[in-house]
């Protein structure tokens, strides 16, 4: 049922309540008792949670009570109560116990059987397979119950997964044990029966049965843990945003949970609090650590009208905001989306293994049955049937789906959720295999690589006076002044917390510059033209200087003197050399892209150490230059801010949409930077290159293992060497194989991209 | 030569791989979706070790809604992957999970897990 819009009046009745379920057998009954509970009047939302048997409701107090609930549920077939506090993990924690203990079961119950089996007869005693077969019992029939359950279940669906690998596997091997503890000549019966007796006893195999299935759940229990493991980063994310939130309704506090929060509602956040949703601040001040959303280390200053993100940490102050987006469409839900949605995608690499694993497991059951009539034919008609049940069992236990199956999911999880960690939203896993094979960089300067903004770069001064009292006088001659220029002027001067006196008066000529008294003197500031209008002259060298250097030279004359001379341009980013610099070492032709004319361009290349630069590039000539560098054989990515840039976002092997913050629902890239810091690009690219390697090594890996470890379990090795793998061992190497998948993608977690370090 | 035991095992060995074949590639039973006046069609969907019905017949051009529960708890189950209309989500054990799918061209649209190993297929006719 879809929440209902309530008015603020009403709201202040709402209560939620969590009834636990009783009588639900399947999740029709569950459907059942939702729409009997939403058909209560007062019931405004309601949900039926079949795994936990609860049904959270939320209703109006005024108009309907909990009995009134529990009684409907009643009346429709099952039973209804307010629940104990309980913890919300307890599903999950109970299926681990209940696992350690089938463990603890196995591993009693199945050692005296393998060591018995070891012994080679020495601790053999009349009736000794009978104990086995006793100890073997509850390995089977108890630790083995989940593995037999899903392999009927998946056998139900015409389907088959690695539980009927094992399930047929230790079934066979147990069987088999059975019938030669029963009848242990059975295997030289037929004609030849009377030779029979000179010790031709079949041999059992109940520590293959008890040892399988231990290892396959010791398998799944290293499984299960690194698993967790990997999907932390985004549990992580997704737990920033608080379980409730205080809301100011009629002037009070109310504390609410978080999914009744509405838009438009005055939300309250304390210091120390996480904020619950996202909005615009009403009131207050505070600074609030955003790194978990953006990657940004620095606190950002909040007031008035400054937006707040859900999940991001109030420090200092307290703060009154506006909810502006709530439930699935904040910005830390969004990631978290993006990046869900991204794990679930398909990497082209993995197209291959998606193909096998499809058809592994039949395909394998095929193998075993040709094993078995090979082995029962080929081998000494004394041991055949012996051979051929231990290398069908062997074959069955030793292929591993799992480890092709998970090969790319969980690298993929990993590093996509280290990704987000650091503040890069990878879209999908084509965009991330794409990303690995990039060589090629185009940047745009305005905004990327420069802050946008002019600013003074550079003074020089006749000697007469100082660089501090040129830029005094300077500031307060233009303090009149709109003109960017003179912004960038008046800003350095208070920046350098210089006194800026206030102009006696003042002239501006629209081309030229200004003309004002400052402090009873006469200060002319302007281009060349105004000099030279002026008489002033010896500017020249100092121009040219700026000039040469793609600055603007905005030259000072006092009392019709020549002072000094100041050079404005649009100053690099802080971190752009150190990320074009990672780049570069990273192997990559780095590309600057400009609309700017061809000095102001190289000036930033020069300093930044960029390797070649397109100037005078119109905005929709960027996605040609792309397609250049593209005919050139390169793979290239293009950095953009995601909506102007778009067809040459689109052009590019991958885009890379840098700064777009919390708003990351921009589509034409391929990767999302959240910080507008260009060191996000080379972590990114890392990032990439990384996580496909260990893809390709996982793929490797699974793919080795199944194509060595299937031949050898079936005996091929056998008639070179007279080697021949024992389950036990088949098994054990199974349960390992993709825990090592697991293991070698959890090494992304910890990845370090130095680049991707806060500026010190 | 064979012996007679020998004969045996190898003639059934064949008979259990053709039917291991055709029990896995088999044709399978289609189901069709239900129509709902006015709104999509309505798909229930269960997921418990594989996918019943695994054979969705929907009609060409009209909306779907699919309502997924997944009952059991392999680690394999819980991602639902609708590669070709580009869904991907999370089961959740014991919660129906609804996903909207638009108007679908006519053809067969795979579904899988999260590893591509339970496997079931949407047919839009027309
Ligand atoms: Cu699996």
């Amino acid at each position: 049922m879809n929440a209902v819009e309530t008015s603020p009046s009403l709201s202040g009745a709402l209560e939620r309540m969590d009834l636990a379920v009783s009588g639900m057998t399947c999740a029709a009954c569950a459907r059942r008792v939702e729409r009997t509970l939403s058909e209560v009047e007062g019931v405004q939302e309601c949900s039926v949670n079949f795994a936990t048997r609860k049904a959270s409701v939320v209703f109006d107090a005024k108009t309907t009570s909990v009995n009134a609930l529990t009684e409907a549920v009643a009346s429709a077939g099952y039973q209804a109560e307010v629940p104990k506090a309980e913890g919300s993990s307890e599903a999950d924690s109970a299926e681990e116990k209940g696992l350690r203990r089938r463990l603890a079961v196995a591993v009693l119950f199945g050692l005296p059987v393998v060591v018995m089996a070891m012994s080679h007869g020495a601790l053999d005693f009349p009736g000794s397979n009978w104990v086995q077969l006793l100890f073997t019992l509850p390995v089977i029939a108890y630790s083995g119950a989940p593995i037999f359950k899903a392999a009927w279940a998946a056998l139900r669906h015409r389907s088959a997964d690695m539980n009927v690998l094992v399930a047929l596997g230790t079934g066979t091997a147990f069987l088999y044990s059975v019938v030669a503890t029963q009848w242990p000549t059975l295997g030289a019966s037929g004609e030849h029966a009377g030779h029979g007796d000179h010790g031709a006893a079949l041999p059992v195999y109940f520590e293959a049965a008890a040892a399988v299935i231990g290892f396959v759940l010791l398998g799944r229990f290293l499984e299960s843990r690194a698993r967790t493991r990997a999907g932390d980063a985004i549990r992580r994310l997704q737990a920033l945003a608080p379980a409730n939130a205080t809301v100011l309704r009629d002037g009070v506090e109310r504390e609410v949970p978080l999914s009744q929060v509405r838009v438009g509602d005055e939300v309250v956040v304390r210091p120390g609090q996480s904020i619950p949703v996202d909005g615009s601040v009403v009131e207050g001040a505070s600074s609030v650590d955003e790194s978990m959303l953006t990657g940004e280390s620095l606190p950002v200053e909040k007031s008035a009208g400054a937006e707040v993100f859900a999940g991001t940490m109030n420090s200092t102050g307290r703060l009154v905001f506006r909810a502006a987006k709530v439930g699935t469409d904040t910005a830390l839900q969004q990631i978290v989306q993006v990046v869900e949605r991204a794990q679930g995608t398909k990497a082209p690499i993995a197209r291959l293994a998606d193909v096998v694993s499809g058809v592994f497991t039949p395909v394998v059951l095929l193998i075993a049955i040709a094993t078995f009539a090979a082995w029962f034919v080929l081998a000494p008609e004394e041991t055949r049937l012996t051979m051929a049940v231990l290398n069908t069992v062997a074959v069955l236990v030793i292929a591993c789906p799992c480890a092709l199956g998970l090969a790319t999911p969980a690298a993929l999880m990993v590093g996509m959720g280290r990704g987000a960690q650091l503040g890069v939203l990878v879209k999908s896993a084509a965009s991330l295999e794409g990303a690995s094979h990039i060589d090629t960089v185009v940047l745009d300067k305005t905004g990327t690589l420069t802050q946008g903004r002019p600013a003074v770069v550079r003074i020089i001064t006749s000697g007469d006076m100082t660089e501090r009292d040129v830029l005094a006088l300077t500031a307060a001659a233009e303090s009149g002044s709109e003109h960017p220029l003179a912004r960038a002027i008046v800003a350095e001067a208070s920046a350098r917390e210089l006194k800026v006196a206030k102009p006696e008066s003042f002239a501006a000529t629209p081309g030229h510059g200004v003309e004002a008294r400052v402090e009873g003197r006469t200060v002319f500031v302007g281009s060349r033209r105004m000099m030279e209008r002026h008489g002033v002259s010896g500017s020249a060298e100092a121009e040219r200087a700026l000039t040469s250097d793609g600055q603007t030279p905005v030259l000072v004359a006092v009392d019709g003197k020549w002072v000094g001379a100041i050079g404005i341009a649009d100053p690099e980013r802080e971190e752009a050399a150190s990320a074009v610099q990672s780049l570069r070492s990273m192997g990559m032709h780095v590309v600057m892209l400009t609309g700017d004319h061809e000095g102001p361009a190289s000036r930033v290349a020069r300093a930044l150490g960029i390797d070649r630069v397109f100037a005078g590039v119109l905005p929709e000539g960027k996605a040609h230059v792309v397609r250049t560098l593209q005919a050139e054989g390169r793979k290239v990515a293009m950095v953009g801010d995601g909506i102007n840039d778009a067809p040459a976002l689109a052009q590019a092997d991958l885009g890379v949409a840098m700064g777009t913050g919390t708003d990351v629902a921009r589509d034409a890239a391929g990767v999302a930077l959240l910080r507008s810091d260009l060191r996000g690009l080379p972590a990114a690219l890392g990032l990439a290159r990384s996580t496909m390697g260990v893809i390709r090594q996982n793929l490797f890996w699974a793919f080795l293992y199944n194509a060595l470890g299937i031949p050898v379990a079936a005996g091929l090795l056998y008639t070179m060497t007279g080697w021949l793998l024992s389950p036990m061992l088949a098994s054990l190497a199974m349960s390992l194989s993709s825990v090592s998948v697991l293991l070698n993608s959890l090494r992304l977690r910890s990845l370090r991209l130095p680049a991707a370090q806060p500026v010190a | 030569m064979l012996d007679t035991t020998e004969v045996m095992v190898v003639a059934s060995s064949l008979v259990a791989a053709a039917a291991t074949a055709l029990f896995f590639f088999g044709p399978r039973k289609r189901t069709r979706a239900k129509s709902e006046t006015g709104g999509a069609q309505q798909v229930d969907l269960m997921v418990d070790g594989g996918y019943r019905p695994d054979r969705i017949v929907v009609r060409a051009g009209m909306p779907v809604k699919l309502n997924v529960l997944r009952t059991d708890r392999s680690a394999c189950s819980e991602q639902f992957v609708l590669g070709d209309l580009g869904v991907s989500r999370t089961l959740p054990t014991g919660r129906v999970v609804s996903i909207d799918l638009p108007a679908l061209k006519e053809g067969a649209y795979d579904f899988t897990c999260g590893m591509n190993m339970l496997r079931g297929r949407l047919i839009a006719e027309s």
